[in-house]
């Protein structure tokens, strides 16, 4: 296994009037689960097809491991059949006049295997993956969940360097998905793999990954753990894209009043102190305020939390707990709801600490970083 | 009843046209079995008496040289021209190069090359090379004349392959041949049939090439048949026996092939067989 290093990367289509990678730089660690997130168009194909060896970039550099292997600027390209790297494709790509042994042996006979050799690793994977009763079928007489198991054992058998993986759960029911991305995820582990993975699923960046690279329009928003990004978006698409459901938007405005700096949001107004921002914030600056459903509840957490009276719009049961969708001044609240049944129009007193509200300036959407723990928290007193 | 009527009288037309159609072809049968004499007594039309095999014995004595010279024509031309028009074909469909546009473009423009228009560079090239009166020659002048259309064909066909496959198998470290020979040739197979057929057809028709391009060592059946004309004027039988008898290849190859031609012309070019 090994690292790979991403630097600068710049690819354009139509003669540099699409701009599919702009500029991108990330660094993946030996056996780490790297997630390219973002939405459709946004040049997480591109990026990976740059990896594979697949395109030559306009600008920039590739390590894998300690070797570049594409650098546009010192004009160094290794063909993608010398990296060493495996690669799934969403449409899975089987050979269809192979069986799925020949599949899987494929790869192995490019690189001139002895027969015995090449034997014992497809035995081996198709063991590690439950599929050796396919071994003799062939593509056309497989279901989508057994295709994506042998384009995923293709890569497995050859023991590569790094696994590139575009949307591979992409054409799997729900419970399919589920299932083997935990697998997925498993393997990983128990490889100790270097992985790089792509899709647009925020769930499944946040489950599979230890690095998520959060792309949009070729450029990145936000790298980081998911930790980092469900809990410090860096702007306002990071704060939208991670989360299910997604995080609760209001625009406020900063206004002094009673000695003290507040934020009117016409729903709530909170003291800004109360925010517990690391820098404050001028008069009058316009701000998107985010809650997370998670952050408010139907109890509060301490004297502080702000209060937000509203009418049940709906409940909707997700088994263990339930979605909340209410209104507060025609504005739509959405909370996970632990709580007991709601009927639609009823009242229901909503509980949020102001120090889990996230804050980001308006129009650029940058977010406003929280002080550092430990630092003094004012109260913040909530009114509506 | 004008349902039936209107069926009656399309029907009647249509046997008609066929009818008309098929009488050259019922004639030949008819002359090429009788004898001299009857030839000259009855009616073209009429089934022979005493039908004879003396017309073909004369004929494939006449043109058993021609014949053999006609096989190896074909099976050269044909091997040459499907092969290398399927790499070219292969290399236009799925990978891309620089110039593969001009390529192209010049390929389409060899399939509409009359055949007269080459015909004298044609033949000096092959006398210099002294491939005059071979059948390495006329093999040769096959294989180029050939490989535009199959070219074009192929890169049609071809390109119905998926693109996904061509990334995965680079990136499986596989390069062109062997991808070609254990995924691209075996689930096209149809493709290719249609295209052997279509060229085995039009060389083993061909006449001016042979006419030009071969001497007496050399001739395809065709020429020595066009010749037979000239110096047999009055032995119908034997004429129209060689013209059957060059005929049999294809319908042969269009009777036992025929529905894979069907097949390839209606599915797509790729299968999972
Ligand atoms: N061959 C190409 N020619 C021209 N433009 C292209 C080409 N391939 C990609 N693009 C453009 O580059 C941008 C990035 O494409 P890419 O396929 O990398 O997106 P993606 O993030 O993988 O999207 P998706 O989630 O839909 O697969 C898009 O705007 C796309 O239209
Ligand atoms: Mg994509």
């Amino acid at each position: 296994m090994a690292s790979v290093t991403v630097r600068n990367l710049f690819v354009s289509y139509h003669r540099g009037r699409t701009v599919a990678v702009d500029h991108v730089s990330f660094s993946v660690g030996d056996g780490e689960f790297c997630v390219l997130l973002g939405p459709s168009g946004c040049g997480k194909t591109t990026i990976l097809q740059c990896i594979a060896g697949l395109i030559r970039p306009g600008a920039g550099e590739i390590v894998i491991g300690d070797k570049v292997v594409t650098s546009a600027e010192k004009n160094i390209f290794v063909r993608p059949q010398d990296r060493n790297i495996a690669m799934v494709f969403q449409e899975y790509a089987l050979y269809p006049n192979l069986t799925v042994r020949e599949n899987l042996a494929f790869p192995l006979e490019c690189q001139g295997l002895p027969r015995k050799e090449i034997e014992t690793r497809v035995q081996s994977v198709a063991e590690m993956l439950g599929i050796t009763e396919l071994l003799n079928r062939r593509p056309a007489q497989l279901s989508g969940g057994q295709r994506q198991r042998v384009a995923l054992g293709r890569a497995l058998v050859r023991q590569p360097t790094v696994f590139l993986l575009d949307e591979p759960l992409g054409n799997l029911d729900a419970q399919l998905r589920v299932q083997v991305r935990y697998e997925l995820k498993r393997i990983q582990r128990q490889l100790h793999a270097t992985m790089i993975y792509v899709t647009h699923d925020q769930t499944e960046a946040l489950t599979l990954a230890d690095q998520i690279v959060l792309l949009k329009n070729g450029k990145i928003e936000q790298k980081g753990s998911p930790q980092e990004l469900y809990e410090k978006p860096s702007n306002l698409f990071v704060a939208s894209f991670i989360g299910s459901p997604p995080m609760n938007l209001v625009e406020g405005n900063v206004m002094p009043q009673e000695g003290a700096m507040w934020v009117d949001a016409g729903v709530f107004k909170v003291r800004v102190e109360a925010l517990q921002l690391g820098k404050s914030l001028a008069p009058n600056t316009k701000v998107m305020l985010g809650i997370r459903p998670a952050d408010i509840s139907g109890r509060p957490s301490s004297p502080t939390d702000l209060r937000i009276s509203a009418t049940v719009d709906l409940l909707e049961p997700m088994g263990d707990s339930a979605v909340l969708h209410a209104l507060s001044a025609g504005f739509k609240i959405t909370a996970k709801w632990e709580g007991s049944l709601l009927r639609p129009g009823e009242a229901v007193t909503l509980f949020v600490n102001p120090s889990k509200i996230h804050v980001f300036t308006l129009p650029d959407g940058g977010n406003v970083p929280k002080a550092l723990a430990g630092a003094a928290g004012l109260e913040g007193r909530a009114s509506l | 009843m004008r349902g039936l009527l209107s069926k009656v009288v399309v029907l009647a037309l249509l046997l008609t046209v066929t009818a008309l159609y098929l009488l050259p072809l019922w004639g030949a049968l008819t002359t090429s079995l009788k004898t001299d004499e009857e030839i000259d007594l009855t009616s073209p039309i009429a089934w022979p008496q005493r039908p004879t095999a003396a017309g073909y014995i004369n004929a494939f004595n006449y043109l058993k040289r021609a014949l053999l010279n006609s096989v190896l024509i074909t099976l050269g031309g044909t091997l040459g021209s499907v092969g290398l028009g399927a790499i070219c074909g292969y290399a236009l469909a799925l990978y891309s190069f620089r110039g593969a546009n001009l390529v192209f473009l010049l390929l389409a423009a060899g399939i509409f090359l009359p055949f007269q228009a080459i015909l004298i560079p044609l033949f000096q090239t092959i006398r210099t090379l002294r491939l005059y009166d071979t059948i390495g020659g006329i093999v040769l002048a096959h294989t180029a004349y050939g490989i535009p259309m199959c070219a074009v064909m192929f890169k049609t066909f071809y390109s119905e392959v998926p693109k996904a496959l061509v990334r995965q198998a680079v990136t499986d470290g596989s390069g062109p041949w062997r991808f070609y020979w254990k995924v691209v040739f075996p689930s096209t197979k149809l493709a290719t049939v249609t295209i052997l057929i279509f060229q085995f057809t039009s060389i083993w028709n061909e006449l001016l090439f042979g006419l030009v391009l071969g001497g007496p060592r050399s001739m395809p059946a065709t020429v020595a048949l066009n010749n037979l004309v000239g110096t047999l004027a009055a032995q119908w039988n034997i004429q129209m026996a060689g013209s059957l008898l060059l005929t049999l290849p294809v319908l042969i190859v269009y009777i036992f092939l025929g529905r894979y031609l069907v097949r390839g012309y209606m599915a797509g070019a790729v299968t999972a067989v």
